[in-house]
């Protein structure tokens, strides 16, 4: 085993790139596929991010590839939502803006705001992709991390690029808007 | 406590990422409090939810693992004046036309190097498998199914052996392929381990002892028996591989 430090040959960043970034492929497609949703446009998007990442290889030093490949691929994705959507790219995202009624959604649940064990029943499936679907991408987005890809905060705080202090803060607000358009759409 | 604190430090406590003090105060306020308490559990069931519904919703495609294993840099580049870039492929059956790929041990001895060439193919193999959501091609612990569903489709009989009794469910069989050449892919799990175990014929061989090919990441075991290679991997977990090659081998077949 080289020691780090001494200069790999690029077969064998090709092997450690195998081992380390590879793995993570679901992961990256289902967040392309959650933000831009389109399916044959996310599939391009992680290809050219997984290339271009391979060519950004050298760079990356750690154990585990998942929170930087994560990164590459989040970065490509807004990207993509300000060149196909109507979305300014001026238009930082405000936290209370977006949270709606900010004070609202971090009080208790209205009584009918319930989901109790129905959501978890198989026909709610739609239910549940729709809800999601609704939110807007940063709110989405950490909700993937968390939920689906079992990130821990202080990976969602790299990937996000936010501070390590604001994840749970914001993973509240996210799935306070979730549980509201669930009980909404029903 | 406050509730508007509680309600905030929750989503901390549903995923284990409070520091211990915390957790037990929040875990006093839950215990006191009913409306933080609701809160909690609506939570917990929302989570669970997202988890069970929206998991599944989108499975890498195919074609983009296959594309990327495609694009990126080509492995080490074939040993110049040979007709064929591998050692493992033996041209005698010339008359069909068919390649077959074999191995001899002493190549192996001689020339070490072909070791991480072989393991790049075996890692391959294995992540794309893990990867696509396509771990079989047919589903079924039994060993009389599989076999079934290799005849016709490969001109070997791969032999399947049934483990359960030591511990290593047979979940299925695939085929795949190592340097171009289809090999029968058959699938065994043990709890979360995943192993594949790549077999193809092997002619004119003796039999080979398990060999270990060490490579981070991967635990590849390597031996040739009764007219057939067979080749083994896991992710990292050398005690666990050699238990499986140990069982296997034990097995009549």
């Amino acid at each position: 085993m080289k020691l780090f430090g001494e200069r790999l040959t690029e077969a064998e960043q090709v092997r450690r790139f195998k081992i380390l970034v590879i793995p993570h492929l679901s992961a990256a497609y289902r967040l392309a596929r959650w933000l831009i949703r389109d399916g044959d446009d996310a599939r391009d998007l992680v290809q050219e991010a997984y290339l271009s990442a391979f060519k950004a290889f050298t760079g990356f030093h750690g154990e585990d590839g998942k929170a930087w490949i994560l990164t590459i691929v989040r970065h490509a994705c807004y990207r993509w939502l300000q060149r196909h959507r109507r979305r300014p790219s001026a238009e930082a995202f405000d936290e209370t803006l977006h949270s709606l009624d900010e004070a609202g959604l971090l009080r208790a649940d209205a009584p009918d705001h319930d989901p109790e064990a129905w959501l978890l029943q198989e026909e709610n499936q739609r239910l549940v992709q729709q809800a999601l679907d609704k939110l807007p991408p940063e709110f989405k987005e950490i909700i993937i991390l968390r939920e689906l890809e079992g990130c821990a905060y202080s990976e969602i705080a790299e990937i996000v690029a936010i501070p390590a202090g604001t994840v749970m803060s914001r993973l509240a607000r996210a799935r306070a808007l979730l549980r509201k358009y669930l009980v909404e759409l029903r | 406590m406050q509730c508007d604190d509680s309600r905030i430090l929750i989503h901390g406590y549903l995923d284990h990422e409070l520091e211990p003090d915390e957790a037990t105060t929040l875990g006093e306020h839950l215990a006191a409090c009913d409306e933080c308490r609701r809160l909690y559990d609506r939570q917990h069931v929302v989570s669970t939810a997202v988890k069970k519904h929206a998991a599944e919703c989108f499975p890498v495609p195919e074609t983009l693992a296959a594309s990327i294993f495609a694009a990126l840099p080509a492995e080490k580049p074939a040993r110049g004046g040979q007709r064929s870039p591998w050692p493992w492929f033996s041209l005698g059956a010339a008359l069909t036309g068919a390649v077959l790929l074999t191995w001899s041990l002493t190549y192996f001895l001689l020339v070490p190097s072909q070791d991480d060439q072989f393991a790049d193919q075996a890692i391959s193999s294995h992540l794309r498998s893990l990867l696509v959501d396509h771990l079989t091609d047919v589903a079924s612990s039994d060993p009389t199914t599989v076999r079934g569903w290799f005849k016709g489709k490969l001109n070997f009989a791969p032999p399947i052996k049934d483990l359960s009794p030591l511990g290593f469910g047979l979940a299925g069989g695939r085929l795949d392929y190592m340097y171009s050449c289809e090999v029968a892919a058959v699938i065994y799990r043990r709890g979360s381990t995943v192993i594949n175990l790549f077999i193809w014929p092997a002619e004119n061989q003796q039999d080979a002892a398990p060999r270990r090919l060490s490579d981070e990441g991967f635990s590849i075991v390597l031996w040739t028996e009764a007219g057939f290679n067979f080749c083994s991997i896991t992710k990292q977990d050398e005690q666990e591989l050699m238990k499986f090659v140990t069982a296997y081998r034990q097995e009549a077949g």
